[in-house]
């Protein structure tokens, strides 16, 4: 808890993400019970929790798909959503996906560029049902990018891609991040990948966010140190996965 | 533990088939249905008042061309049924538009609807004529009500079948009430559309012949009529025949509308 407060303390105007006091039900079951959170302005935060622990109900809230909530929750104007599974329009092709919302002057030249920033600038005129996993949750991330939004959220987005194109994507997730500024939370199951990409780790558990972890580890976050084994540890015992 | 036994599995290589274009496949159970039909009538296991043969049915086709009956027959219901269609259609999709993308819609059309569309046509003919007197207009609109009901229930189906997910990913971004519409949820129903325009495409006929029977004045129904008030079984069996191949060539056509409006789907396309 306290050091929850300390971050209001250091970065109190500039906030990207208030949330305050949040509570959400669904029939009997209370999924959030005051779940308080501050994102900073150009922030990467992890949120991370057990199945069920109500991670994806948070973003949602946050993502404004979600008005069922009690509480007071604040969030940049322009805010982009990338889900676990891409949701492209099959039936437009990829440049056209990743235009979608976007005024129609220079929309090809924004996508093209957009394309480019992910690595698939070859594949702006194909059909989303000739890509790959990993291809198609690209062009989701393109398409989210594009409209240079203040605030990224990330639903799982890497869980449905195998464990290689997963690493791959975590490294275009940061440069994209460093490159665009963009404050970001990303709900992941995957603990390294929270410690790779995130300034800060936070576990909801109960429908609180009851633990938190300042991950203060150079960059480009190498998984094979001994300070970020060390944070590995402590995050895995507040999940509930023993020690082996 | 010892190792297993080892049996040697039979490794035949690249195996070459050679396919037939799909639409020979398809042409060929016709063709063999004929064939079996006059086959039939030859060996005389099918009598001419029970049926008249492929042959006979040729010839009288040929000379109801000669003739230009069948010509005019067919122009004219087939301007009956164009105009149904071109009525029905949009009628039936913007039934459906207002009815699946707004509950209060559904709450306000769909059971007015659901009513309608079992009023069977034999019925109604009589009061269309009552209404629009004798002439195309009675017609017409039986084919409209033929073509509406289709269209409208797929059309609805389709539009609530829409992937949620992709819906709600679409609003994400802030597209505006009428993208949303026409760039997700009408794409995304367009299957079931085409499927109801398919069903369409059939009832249209079916609800013509009633009209053009009750109310003969031309057309293929009126041909029939009198084919089967003069007891000429040949002529009648040209008229299915031409009924028939009409509901072919519906088919072929909502096919290609396919082909081109739905290539970007990766469904099951049979084994």
């Amino acid at each position: 808890m306290t050091e929850l407060r300390d971050l209001e303390v250091r970065a109190p105007a500039s906030a990207a993400v208030i949330v305050e006091d949040v509570h959400r039900a669904f029939g009997d079951r209370e999924i959030l019970r005051g779940a308080d959170l501050r994102v900073a302005d150009g922030e990467f935060v992890a949120l991370l929790g057990a199945s069920g622990s109500g991670k994806s109900t948070l973003l949602r809230i946050v993502g404004a798909l979600d008005g069922g909530a009690r509480g007071r929750v604040a969030v940049p104007a322009r805010s982009s959503i990338a889900f676990q599974e891409p949701r492209l329009l099959p039936w437009r092709r990829v440049w056209r996906n990743v235009a979608f919302g976007l005024p129609a002057q220079d929309r090809r030249r924004r996508a093209l560029a957009a394309l480019a920033e992910v690595g698939l600038t070859g594949l702006a005129d194909a059909w989303p049902k000739t890509l790959s996993g990993g291809e198609a949750q690209r062009v989701a991330l393109a398409r989210a990018l594009v409209r240079d939004p203040q605030l990224l959220l990330l639903d799982e987005p890497l869980a449905s891609l195998d464990a290689l194109t997963r690493l791959k994507m975590q490294q275009l997730i940061a440069q994209l991040w460093a490159r665009h500024g963009f404050s970001a939370i990303l709900v992941t199951h995957d603990v390294d990948e929270a410690l790779v990409l995130a300034d800060r780790a936070v576990v909801l558990r109960d429908g609180r966010l009851t633990e938190e972890l300042t991950v203060d580890l150079p960059r480009p976050r190498d998984p094979g140190g001994e300070r970020f084994a060390a944070l590995r540890a402590r995050l895995l015992t507040w999940l509930g996965v023993p020690r082996p | 533990m010892t190792a297993p036994a080892l049996r040697e599995l039979a490794l035949t290589g690249e195996r070459r088939v050679v396919h037939l274009p799909r639409w020979l496949r398809r042409a060929a159970v016709i063709v063999v249905l004929f064939g079996v039909w006059q086959l039939v009538s030859v060996l005389g296991w099918l009598p001419e008042q029970t049926l008249s043969s492929p042959a006979q049915v040729v010839t009288a086709a040929g000379g109801m061309i000669s003739s230009g009956e069948l010509g005019e027959a067919m122009l004219t219901s087939i301007g009956r049924v164009g105009l149904g269609l071109g009525f029905g259609i949009p009628a039936g999709l913007l039934l459906a538009l207002v009815s699946g993308l707004f509950r209060a819609g559904e709450d306000l059309v769909d059971s007015p609807m659901q009513m309608l569309r079992t009023l069977p046509f034999l019925g109604i003919t009589p009061l269309f004529i009552l209404w629009f007197g004798v002439g195309d207009t009675p017609k017409i609109a039986l084919v409209f009500l033929g073509v509406c009901f289709p269209v409208y229930i797929n059309t609805f189906v389709g539009i609530r079948n829409v992937d949620g997910k992709l819906v709600e990913a679409a609003r994400t971004f802030d597209p505006g009430r009428w993208r949303l519409t026409w760039s997700v949820i009408v794409p995304g129903a367009l299957p079931n559309i085409l499927v109801g325009i398919r069903l369409a495409l059939g009832t249209a006929w079916l609800a013509l012949v009633v009209g053009e029977q009750i109310n003969a004045d031309g057309g293929i129904g009126y041909l029939m009529l009198n084919a089967q008030n003069n007891l000429e079984t040949d002529r009648i069996v040209v008229c299915l025949v031409i009924y028939a191949l009409l509901g072919l060539l519906s088919d072929a056509i909502v096919r290609v509308l396919e082909r081109v409006l739905l290539s970007w789907r990766q469904s099951f396309a049979g084994a």
